[in-house]
């Protein structure tokens, strides 16, 4: 049985993986780190984990792997402990904020032989991955574009303070859908353009924008990552994608395999999702990674590809004009 | 009143209806069969009394010379393109201001109760402080890209109102995509899909208080199935395109309050060529050339 600990509850989707541990027949949650403690005692009683004040300590024990999901800003600090202490690693996107440090912590993972796996749960959902076998069997033809949405309602806490979370919409949703693309169509991004503004909150990272990418083999994808659902949206955002090819179009909407939920007490309709659980599915494929010892599905270098992306968006912002993923990577101004 | 109507036969059956329709109207017909048969429109508006209002219904190539034929300064209805092409409609744009001509601009796409309601909404600030909007139209009748084109572009900047800047990318003259910064610093991405098998038109607005959509493809009120499984959809219409363009004009011209404001045909049409600038550069088209602000 394999011994997972989870690195801080910031991001709420530590509760979807600790829930799916529980679940694992490979794997238990035994060891939690917060650096709220009253949070970590609060998980800890509830996963029936043991809680640790200090990082170092709990990374001394005999865990085979560590979950993180602290703020994106303490993603580095993190990755490179655990590491250090040769614990393979799940990591919560964005990878880190910035590109430089996404190839320290890659480099790290390396150095100690650790697996490093970044959460991009979007892969796993059963709609995606039949838009990859339909790709893959050539049923579009050639693709010409792509119209993707990654909505969302305003998280608010720590994913609206920029010196925790590195940017507002475009850090946390163009990520999803890159890497999706990045993982069906089997290409890099080219060119990025990119506008962006707050104009649904009064916060100080932007909660609204638009972005036009270029693959590599001219195909073009916009993607809308807006935290523009309203407060009364049935959920809490979605991932579309409208594919068009020379022989037809697709029309994706991964979460669409819901109920739909009168809610009477909230005096509101919600979507109650029966598809499966993609988050649980990652779980269970980190949890083989290491069991087995295998390369991950979704590697560090898919989540420095994707922090590449975004990062060449906020330039596009900036400079007002498409900057290429060359730029990027040579760290120098167009 | 007197209605001079100026069309192909095959096009005047719904605006013959409508006017009939209206009280107090004497409908006059000038048959258009080709473009030489402009030469005679002169001829016969001069033989006429006072002239209260012009309609057209001529094809798109036909309306540049039909304008040059109109010399008296009666209001003249016109749809939406005014030209079949944007290089003609600035000829046209040039001709209404030069000779001062009252021309009534009609968008049928604004005309649909759908688009309208949406452009009202908007109009009246309904949705706050507007954040990013959406348009898809997916059809398969390329034959009228540009007439579609132009009608969506203007019905976009009545509805959320001029560009600051614009970038596109067009994919041969199947696939177009624009994404548009208002001058309120909006946003607004338009995509056009040509034949992909798929008719629908979608449009999503979102603002700090709240957010509409609209899906033509989810909005029939009638499916009807037959045994063998075929399905379609049945979209009740109601009232008819021309009464819902020409009632509210109608209306006017009997309270004498008619407008001939065709700026905002103007700046759609503006807004149509950076669109087309932004198509040839891998630049965003600014407004006036300098960096958007």
């Amino acid at each position: 049985m394999l011994k997972i600990g989870i690195i801080s509850f910031a991001h709420m989707h530590a509760l979807s993986y600790a829930s799916a541990l529980t679940k694992s027949s490979q794997a238990e949650l035994t060891a939690i780190w917060d650096d709220v403690s009253t949070r970590g005692h609060e998980m800890a009683a509830a996963y029936q984990a043991n809680y640790y004040q200090d990082l170092e300590e709990m990374l001394a024990t005999d865990l085979d792997a560590v979950i993180i999901c602290s703020e994106n800003i303490h993603h580095k600090e993190h990755v490179i402990k655990a590491a250090a202490y040769q614990k393979h690693i799940l990591c919560e996107k964005p990878l880190a904020t910035e590109v430089k440090d996404a190839e320290v912590m890659i480099a790290a993972c390396e150095a100690q032989n650790v697996r490093l796996q970044v959460a991009y749960p979007v892969r796993f959902t059963s709609a995606i991955q039949q838009v990859k076998e339909l790709i893959d069997a050539a049923e579009l033809g050639n693709v010409l574009a792509i119209n993707a949405t990654n909505h969302g309602l305003l998280p608010g806490g720590w994913f609206i303070q920029p010196e925790l979370s590195g940017g507002g919409c475009a850090t946390d949703h163009i990520v999803h859908i890159v890497d999706a693309l990045r993982w069906i169509f089997n290409q890099e991004v080219v060119k990025v353009y990119a506008a962006f503004d707050t104009r649904f909150y009064d916060i100080e990272v932007e909660d609204c924008g638009q972005v036009m990418i270029e693959f590599d083999s001219g195909m073009v994808v916009t993607i809308d990552p807006s935290w523009s659902r309203p407060k009364t949206f049935p959920t809490w955002g979605d991932v579309t994608m409208s594919i068009y090819g020379e022989e037809g179009m697709l029309e994706v909407d991964a979460f669409k395999q819901h109920h739909l939920f009168y809610n009477d007490q909230k005096n509101k309709l919600e979507e109650q999702v029966w598809a499966d659980d993609m988050d649980e599915a990652l779980v269970e494929d980190f949890l083989q990674c290491v069991a087995n010892n295998r390369e991950p599905f979704i590697t560090g270098t898919d989540g420095l590809r994707t922090l590449e992306v975004v990062k060449a968006a906020y330039r596009s912002n900036q400079e007002r004009k498409p900057i290429t993923i060359e730029t990027i990577r040579g760290g120098h101004s167009q | 009143m007197i209605v001079v109507l100026i069309g192909q036969e095959q096009n005047m059956a719904q605006h013959i209806t409508f006017w009939l329709s209206r009280p107090g109207v004497d409908l006059k017909t000038y048959l258009l069969e080709s473009e030489d048969s402009l030469a005679g429109l002169a001829d016969f508006m001069a033989a006429l009394p006072k002239v209260d209002v012009v309609d057209t219904c001529v094809p798109d190539q036909y309306k540049l010379s039909l304008l040059e034929q109109l010399t008296d300064h009666q209001p003249i209805i016109m749809s939406l393109p005014l030209a079949a092409s944007l290089e003609e409609e600035q000829q046209v744009l040039h001709l209404i201001d030069e000779k001062a001509l009252p021309v009534i601009v009609a968008n049928p796409l604004l005309a649909k109760p759908e688009m309208a309601s949406l452009c009202q909404s908007m109009q009246n600030k309904q949705l706050g402080k507007t954040g990013v909007n959406r348009l898809s139209l997916q059809t398969d009748d390329i034959d009228y890209s540009y007439s579609l084109e132009r009608q969506l572009i203007d019905w976009l900047v009545q509805s959320f109102g001029d560009y600051q800047s614009i970038y596109a990318k067009q994919i041969r003259d199947r696939y177009k995509v624009v994404q548009i910064r208002h001058a309120d610093q909006s946003f607004t991405q338009v995509e056009l899909a040509y034949q992909f098998g798929k008719e629908a038109l979608k449009v999503e607005m979102t603002g700090d208080a709240g957010m509409l959509s609209y899906d033509s493809a989810q909005s029939a009120p009638i499916q009807l199935t037959g045994r063998n499984i075929t399905s379609r959809s049945l979209q009740t219409s109601g009232k008819t395109l021309v009464y819902r363009m020409y009632d509210p004009i109608y209306q006017a011209l009997q309270q004498r309050k008619i407008s001939c404001d065709y700026t905002t045909t103007v700046l759609s049409y503006h807004c149509m060529k950076a669109i087309d600038q932004a198509y040839q550069q891998s630049e965003p088209v600014v407004k006036g050339g300098a960096k958007n602000a």
